[in-house]
């Protein structure tokens, strides 16, 4: 079966410098009908669905080299100028993309620097808990905002943090936290969601408090199953609990930290659209613009549709680079990587 | 276990304790308040009463379920709630269907599988590579799908991390079990059917609730694929966004001369609305988050 295996895998590279190998790959692989015949009929609606939305969109980032007109079709329409390129080149020349950039990175890496320390400390500090009982509140409580939806939570947020920024305005137009502040003697409130410099703020508290219990999960799976008699030694020598959190626990979940943390940093260019949208204003694009929410501003808003798709090429190629770039780091230092 | 009580495993224990009962109120504070306000009088809530608990106009606890009234006799809301269960269950059923067929192959041995390494690979490299919102938009104009349920269903039937965990439990199934049924006669498609579906209840209740979840959270797909004529597909979660952040609620009852200002705030609506939208999973999401942790690990060892 491991000779099977290697010829295959030999097989497969040749395969597309000469036609011979080609063949002799299919004629392998068609070998195998007799036995696999069926199992190759089940693959086919999911084989056929990767095909549809996941390769043939392929085919559209054609028109992120062309002055793509929907009623002549992608081929049909003309090629942009410069060689093709005049809409990557028409990006970087817009003075804001560079903002845009900043403020896709930011949040990304301040998304790190807040929730990795955070559910750090609550795996540890559920570990240290004796009362089982009081564990499985804890633990059930904090995975509740896992299953509250985006829209419901930055619903939350609008609600909570509106105000009408006048001197003495009614109490039912100010959020929660807005009737507090004017409570504790604050003149008005302070309308948040459109004020740029809360933007961050805002939008990494919120997930902080959907993300903290769930992305403790891993550290608490990885900390029951350190053994206790590690501990037991270390009491003997006298070490205090907050020496054994230190040198026992945290030592042992490292490696999922370093993981986790260097698959984040792969992510670093590819937050999604639906949380910024949700939570953007036009008075706060100078930070709350990012290169999700650009593209769909630009192509389904503005109808910019060449443009949005050379952006998103570009964010995609980023992306491709900064995750096997992620992954190799991880092999080099942990021997352990995603693929 | 030592019992350790020397000060700083006591000063230890207060802080862990402190910190661990702060968070649970952070968490549930946020929840418990927009129950409150739904439930409050409007003169209680813009008298800026409602703290904690449901506040009737006289000023002390009590509940009062006009928002309710309003929002369940009205259309939008009952209609999207609807419209949400619906693509649920459709979006769950073909996601699961779409999985477990492609996801057992792929865990059976290479040599048994035609195309496996071939296959494997053309996935492997969509999880790096994607072709982004726009191209994918324009093949789902193509196919007719915009303004459609389908819209929000099909571009979405595989997640590639549910193929994986799917693709770990079925490797768990010990082969000698198809071996036997193989001897006997039977073929793949009756040992899929017959022995392994049934023995793999549990990771299809995990990877059925995974995608359940996600398509009831749902509303990216509604605000990218459906416009202003498809507005009686609007799900829930779109429907929240509309009413919350754009008062849609209180303009379309306030045209129909329905909202009585007396008894019914527009904010009591609001939150009204924000808390039904959350309730099925509150409800669900205890005795379900034991197969998500499940799911969770299986996907992080295998990743």
């Amino acid at each position: 079966m491991a000779k099977a295996d290697t010829t295959l895998k030999a097989a497969a590279p040749s395969g597309t410098k000469e036609s011979k190998g080609i063949i002799g790959y299919f004629k392998k692989e068609c070998g195998k009908f007799s036995k696999g015949k069926f199992l190759l009929l089940l693959m086919i609606p999911g084989v056929v669905y990767f095909a549809i939305f996941h390769y043939w969109p392929f085919y559209g980032l054609l028109a992120a080299f062309k002055d793509y007109k929907p009623k002549m079709g992608i081929l049909g329409s003309p090629w942009a100028d410069q060689y093709g390129f005049a809409e990557f080149i028409r990006f970087f020349t817009i003075p804001d993309v560079w903002n845009y950039i900043w403020n896709t990175i930011a949040l990304s890496i301040l998304h790190i620097i807040w929730l990795f320390p955070f559910a750090i400390i609550l795996a540890l500090f559920i570990n240290e808990l004796r009362s089982q009982k009081f564990k499985k509140v804890v633990q059930t409580i904090s995975y509740l905002p896992h299953f509250v939806s985006v829209a419901a939570i930055c619903g939350m947020l609008t609600l909570f943090l509106q105000s009408q920024e006048t001197v003495g305005s009614d109490l039912a137009n100010e959020g929660i936290i807005n009737q507090i502040l004017i409570k504790l003697g604050a003149g008005h409130g302070i309308d948040f969601l459109s004020h740029a410099n809360w933007f961050r703020t805002i939008y990494i508290a919120s997930d902080v408090w959907a993300s903290i219990g769930w992305s403790a999960i891993i550290y608490i799976a990885a900390l029951s199953a350190v053994d206790q008699e590690l501990y037991e030694a270390a009491t003997i020598d006298g070490a205090s609990r907050i020496q054994k959190m230190w040198h026992i626990s945290v030592q042992l979940i490292r490696p999922t930290i370093v993981i986790l943390l260097i698959m984040q940093i792969g992510k670093i260019m590819s937050l999604g659209a639906d949380k910024a949208l949700l939570l953007q204003r036009p008075e706060t694009y100078t930070k709350s613009q990012i290169l999700s929410t650009y593209i769909y501003n630009q192509g389904l808003t503005q109808g910019e549709l060449s443009f949005s798709t050379a952006v998103g090429l570009f964010n995609s190629i980023i992306n491709v680079i900064l995750v096997i770039g992620a992954n190799f780091i991880s092999r080099k230092l942990t021997d352990t990587g995603l693929f | 276990m030592v019992k350790d009580n020397s000060v700083s495993s006591v000063v230890l224990d207060i802080v862990i304790y402190v910190f661990l009962i702060l968070l649970m109120i952070v968490i549930l504070y946020p929840i418990i308040y927009i129950l409150s306000v739904s439930l409050s009088s409007s003169d209680a809530f813009n008298a800026g009463k409602v703290v904690l608990w449901p506040v009737t106009g006289s000023g002390s606890f009590g509940l009062d379920f006009e928002a309710y009234k309003e929002i369940i006799t009205g259309r939008t809301v009952p209609m999207s709630f609807l419209q949400s269960v619906i693509n649920t269950l459709l979006y769950t059923a073909i996601s699961l269907a779409f999985t477990t067929t492609l996801a057992y192959p792929l865990s059976r041995s290479k040599d048994r599988v035609p195309f496996h390494g071939f296959i494997t690979k053309i996935i492997v490299f969509t999880m790096f590579f994607t072709a982004g919102m726009i191209p994918v938009y324009l093949i789902v104009q193509k196919l007719g799908l915009l303004n459609t349920r389908w819209s929000m269903i099909l571009p979405a039937a595989i997640s590639t991390y549910n193929l994986v965990v799917m693709r770990s439990f079925f490797e768990s199934v010990p082969v000698e079990l198809e071996e036997a049924a193989f001897i006997d006669g039977a073929n793949e498609l009756t040992i899929f059917a017959k022995i392994i579906l049934p023995l793999s209840k549990a990771a299809l209740a995990t990877v059925g609730l995974f995608y359940g979840v996600y398509m009831w959270n749902q509303w990216f797909s509604a605000m990218l694929y459906l416009s202003d004529r498809a507005k009686d597909l609007y799900p829930l979660q779109y429907i929240i966004r509309q009413i919350v952040m754009e008062n849609q609620l209180a303009a379309e009852a306030a045209a129909a001369g329905e909202l009585n200002t007396v008894q019914v705030s527009t904010a009591s609506l609001k939150y009204a609305t924000l808390f039904i939208s959350i309730l099925p999973m509150l409800c669900v999401y205890p005795f379900i988050q034991k197969y998500f942790v499940k799911g969770v690990m299986v996907g992080s060892v295998k990743g």
